[in-house]
């Protein structure tokens, strides 16, 4: 009695073992990988990431977290999603974020267990970046060579009066006054 | 006699003439400078066109070709790459400072000091004790150069030694500097101080003088001449945080990039916008028109009750 | 009448025959001939003691260059002094710690040395006001004054240039100011007007010098040679012909007209250095004006003083008259009334405010710290001098010197008042800062400097009159009725 029920138990658990040995082995060999596209219609723009392992089986039940690429960290796009039976999940994109020049931001899809997890795509869903600047602009605060034209024109103009007059009466200093004095018998 | 006498006249008087002539020219080439000093300004610097063609980053991150004479020229020893007049290219950084969260634990004031080698009692950011009404309790509140957009002391700089940079900053060229302290007397927010040349600091200087350069503003321990909070722009560029961003336990203050809309602390990131939006932000004296890029959100719904600083700092001459 | 015309015109011949034709005419000619002949004569003998009444007075005004006293070599010697230990203090300055040697720290960053940068630009406006505008509005008592004022103009404004130097952090620098000079800062406006009035203001006083240094040329000829050469080099040829009159008159009149605006300007804009800031004690619309109008009272008891000094010193009581005080007297009450206005509006409007941004400031100065500077310097340099000489009595030499001289020191620390207390108090609280940041008061090696600058000022004025007459001979005999075309002639070598 005691041997039967140990070697049934035993025969359950090699089986067990047998039995599961490719579960294991699927799950060592195969990373999951994490794959994002987007969804655009009319009304909403959407991020879909989809959760695989070895290509072909979706996981469920994983978190995963969506990001806009930013230069100093990433920004969260929603809270976190958790993977359907198909492996996917998906955010509604409803920021309003500046891109690049043409409008282009970084998505990132990531593992919420595994940041090495990730995958990224460039979609033209962010707001054009402003090319104007004030940088070159003639303004007060701006550098010498930007200065405002009516300052340079005014201080200019009063200079130029002041010392043409003033330059005048040096002129009839130094080359009129002894030459008017020359010939002069007191 | 008479015409030997005039002789002599005659040749003194010619050389009193080459004399005079030479009095003359001082003053011409005094008038002259000074109208010259309009006449550049008239031209600018596009007058001398090169013919040499230079790649250059715009502010909206487009590769452009310019001739190399429309850039400016830096001062002193600065590299191209650290081209401290032009700034970092597309970026436009800015700050949020939340005084909820502010408990003037100094760390940030220590963090700066030590990234800019500069000793105490010189702090390019201060934490003040301020109090807006009477019957509500006092908060913290951190103040350093807040890097107008619309800068008095820019404006009043008679040599072009500070200066707007394309990414916002307010940065210092302190080879430029005269010293005329007409910055300080202009900034409404006392965000500047004047190096001068107190022993201890000098010092510190010179055996620090490897680290010196870290944010690319020039030689700011310079005597004689003026400095400040240079908003780490080093730093910034290679997307890393301020020293007081980074240093703050209490996550206090932000740092990032107003083209990207984003600003993080180290630990949360936020989008700018909806930042200032939920918490209403403001900033400081902006009836003065400075148009800060430093913005505070409000002490409100505070963590933690205000507590008085438990001794005096800064006593020691 | 037509007769007369004749003669005069046609000459002697024409007079002889008319006296062949007709004797009672020749009679009648003859006793008018006498007539002529005495009345040249006298006028001969008028013009003989004309010219030793001028001669007399160039003997007189030329007195203070001939000889220099032990006196005058000890006061010398003592100015001279003063100015070489601000020398030395500058070197202290620059060579040693700025931290240790001067008390300016990061909020009080601008001390004496700009306030008495102020004050100097304040009183070279006494050329544009004693020189320039008496002259123009004809107010002849100006003449013996003229040139006084416009060599303490030229010798202050140099010295408001030396303040500024000594002020900065890197003057080594200065050059930087013409080539790097940004048109948007007030400081390079301030740099162009004040080299433009320094200009102005020498040639304003070197111009109407030149039959001075042709005097000097040609009477004091015991001098060393270096001083002959330098009249001989300085007169530029003068010799009084009518075209060099001629020239000296228009320069004078262009010269006058531009001083004026110039004047006005450099203080003007020596204002918005200060409002051109958002410190809201600079804030002010009314500055400009308030610093010109306190310039000008400044200018009336500076003059005043110098005058009151000069005239004892060198014994000018017959030039420098208790008339000219009297006169100078009403215009100290007038101009001190004008900024006593300026005043008013500069600090009753705000106060009547009491805005939070002021209320700091200006409780400071009526009540607080620096309430019994403000407090004294409205009495001396205000009340005093804007009331008491309306009084004859007060308006006699020494008691009117007195209270010039009182409103000159109380001009100084007016200069003060509007620099530091104006800093003390910026918008953010002080905090967490040593003792010597929060208050500034001037060091030892500060005020050695300003203190060599007051004594380069009087020495520049002391050595100018002991080389130049410090009265302009020719515009006093103008104004006593000389024609300076005939009399201001060089003098021949037999009247040597």
């Amino acid at each position: 009695m005691k041997n039967y029920v140990r070697r049934k138990l035993f025969a359950a658990l090699l089986s067990g073992v047998v039995l599961s040995m490719p579960i294991f082995l699927f799950a060592q060999d195969g990373e999951p990988t994490i794959k994002l596209s987007v969804i655009e219609n009319d009304t909403q723009k959407i991020c879909n990431a989809v959760v695989m392992v070895n290509d072909t089986t979706p996981v469920k039940g994983t978190d995963v977290n969506f990001y806009v690429k930013r230069f100093f960290g990433l920004l969260p796009l929603a809270l976190t999603e958790t993977t359907d039976e198909n492996g996917e999940a998906k955010a509604i994109f409803q920021k309003q974020l500046p891109g690049d020049s043409v409008g282009n931001i970084t998505l990132i899809a990531q593992l919420d267990d595994d940041e090495s997890v990730s995958d990224h795509v460039v979609v033209p869903w962010g707001i054009k970046a402003k090319s104007e600047t004030t940088f070159n602009k003639r303004e007060l605060w701006a550098s010498k060579s930007n200065a405002p034209l009516y300052l340079i024109i005014t201080s200019n103009a009063i200079i130029a009066g002041i010392w043409g007059t003033m330059g005048y009466i040096l002129f009839l200093l130094f080359f009129r006054m002894k030459k008017s004095g020359l010939d002069y018998e007191p | 006699m008479k015409t030997e006498n005039e002789n002599n006249e005659n040749s003194m008087n010619e050389k009193a003439d080459s004399r005079r002539g030479f009095l003359k020219l001082g003053l011409l080439t005094g008038g002259v400078a000074l109208a010259g000093t309009g006449i550049t300004q008239l031209l600018g610097e596009t007058s001398e066109n090169s013919g040499e063609k230079v790649k250059a980053l715009t502010a909206d991150g487009k590769l452009i070709e310019v001739d190399s004479s429309h850039i400016k020229k830096t001062s002193g020893n600065h590299s191209p790459e650290n081209n401290i007049r032009e700034g970092v290219p597309g970026k436009k950084f800015v700050m949020v400072i939340d005084l909820a969260r502010c408990a003037n634990k100094r760390a940030c004031v220590e963090g700066c000091q030590e990234m800019h080698n500069v000793l105490p009692p010189i702090e390019y950011i201060k934490v003040k004790k301020m109090q807006d009404v009477e019957l509500a309790t006092p908060y913290w509140f951190p103040t350093l150069c807040y890097q107008c957009d619309n800068p008095p002391c820019t404006k009043v700089c008679p040599v072009d030694a500070t200066f707007k940079r394309s990414d916002g900053i307010v940065a210092i060229d302190n080879e430029r500097c005269i010293g005329c302290k007409f910055c300080m007397a202009a900034c409404p927010y006392s965000a500047r101080t004047f190096n001068f040349g107190r022993p201890k600091q000098v010092e510190y200087s010179k055996e620090h003088g490897d680290e010196k350069n870290i944010c690319h503003t020039g030689d700011s321990s310079a005597v004689g001449t003026v400095s400040k909070c240079d908003f780490c722009p080093g730093e910034g560029a290679k997307g890393k945080l301020p020293a007081c961003v980074k240093k703050c336990p209490n996550g206090v203050i932000f740092y990032g990039d107003e083209n990207e809309d984003t600003v993080t602390n180290g630990e949360e990131i936020f989008q700018l916008s909806t930042l200032l939006t939920e918490r209403a932000a403001y900033r400081q004296f902006d009836i003065l028109g400075t148009k800060p890029r430093v913005y505070y959100l409000p002490p409100d719904k505070r963590g933690f009750p205000f507590e008085e600083a438990k001794e005096k700092i800064n006593t020691e001459e | 009448m037509e007769k007369l015309k004749t003669e005069s015109g046609n000459g002697e011949t024409e007079i002889q025959n008319n006296i062949s034709e007709n004797g009672q005419k020749e009679k009648y000619k003859l006793m008018e001939k006498e007539l002529m002949l005495y009345n040249e004569k006298q006028k001969i003998e008028t013009e003989k003691r004309q010219m030793e009444k001028y001669r007399l007075m160039e003997e007189e005004l030329l007195h203070p260059i001939q000889k220099i006293g032990l006196a005058g070599k000890v006061w010398i010697g003592f100015l001279v002094v003063i100015c070489l230990a601000g020398l030395y203090a500058y070197y202290i300055q620059e060579t040693k710690s700025k931290y240790e040697t001067i008390s300016l720290r990061d909020y009080t960053m601008w001390g004496v040395y700009i306030s008495t940068f102020v004050f100097y630009v304040a009183l070279s406006l006494i050329g544009a006001l004693m020189s320039a505008t008496l002259k123009l509005i004809k107010f002849e008592w100006y003449r013996p004054l003229s040139r006084i004022a416009e060599i303490i103009a030229v010798a202050s404004i140099m010295l408001a240039g030396v303040c500024i130097v000594a002020a900065m952090g890197r003057p080594e620098r200065l050059y930087y100011l013409f080539i790097y000079g940004r048109i948007q800062s007030p400081i390079v406006w301030d740099v162009i007007v004040i080299l433009t009035y320094i200009t102005a203001s020498f040639l304003l006083l070197f111009i109407p010098l030149l039959p001075g240094i042709a005097i000097c040329r040609d009477r004091l000829t015991n001098k060393p040679a270096w001083q002959k050469l330098m009249y001989r080099k300085l007169s530029f040829g003068w010799k009084g012909s009518p075209e060099q009159w001629k020239i000296v008159k228009k320069s004078l009149k262009i010269l006058a007209i531009l001083v004026i605006p110039l004047g006005v300007s450099i203080h003007t804009v020596t204002a918005w250095l200060f409002a051109s800031t958002l410190r809201p004690e600079w804030d002010s619309t009314n500055f400009g004006p308030y610093f010109v109008s306190g310039a000008f009272s400044l200018g009336a008891a500076a003059m005043i003083v110098a005058v009151y000094v000069l005239r004892k010193a060198y014994k000018l009581e017959k030039y420098l008259t208790d008339k000219h005080f009297d006169f100078l007297g009403k215009m100290l009450v007038f101009l001190s009334l004008c900024y006593l206005y300026f005043n008013i509006n500069e600090y009753l409007v705000p106060s009547y405010k009491m805005s939070t941004m002021h209320a700091n400031h200006l409780l400071d100065l009526f009540s607080g710290e620096t309430a019994p500077t403000y407090w004294l310097v409205i009495l001396f340099g205000i009340a005093i001098p804007a009331v008491l000489p309306m009084l004859p009595v007060m308006r006699t030499p020494l008691p009117l010197t007195i209270i010039a001289g009182f409103a000159v020191i109380a001009a100084w620390f007016k200069r003060y008042l509007i620099v530091i207390p104006g800093l003390s108090h910026p918008f953010l609280p002080i905090q967490d800062v040593p003792q010597s940041w929060m208050h500034y008061s001037p060091s030892i090696v500060e005020m050695t400097i300003v203190v060599a600058t007051f004594a380069a000022l009087l020495l520049i004025i002391t050595v100018f009159s002991r080389l130049f007459p410090i009265i302009s001979i020719w515009e006093v005999a103008e104004g006593d009725g000389f024609n300076i075309l005939k009399i201001n002639k060089p003098v021949k070598k037999e009247q040597v």
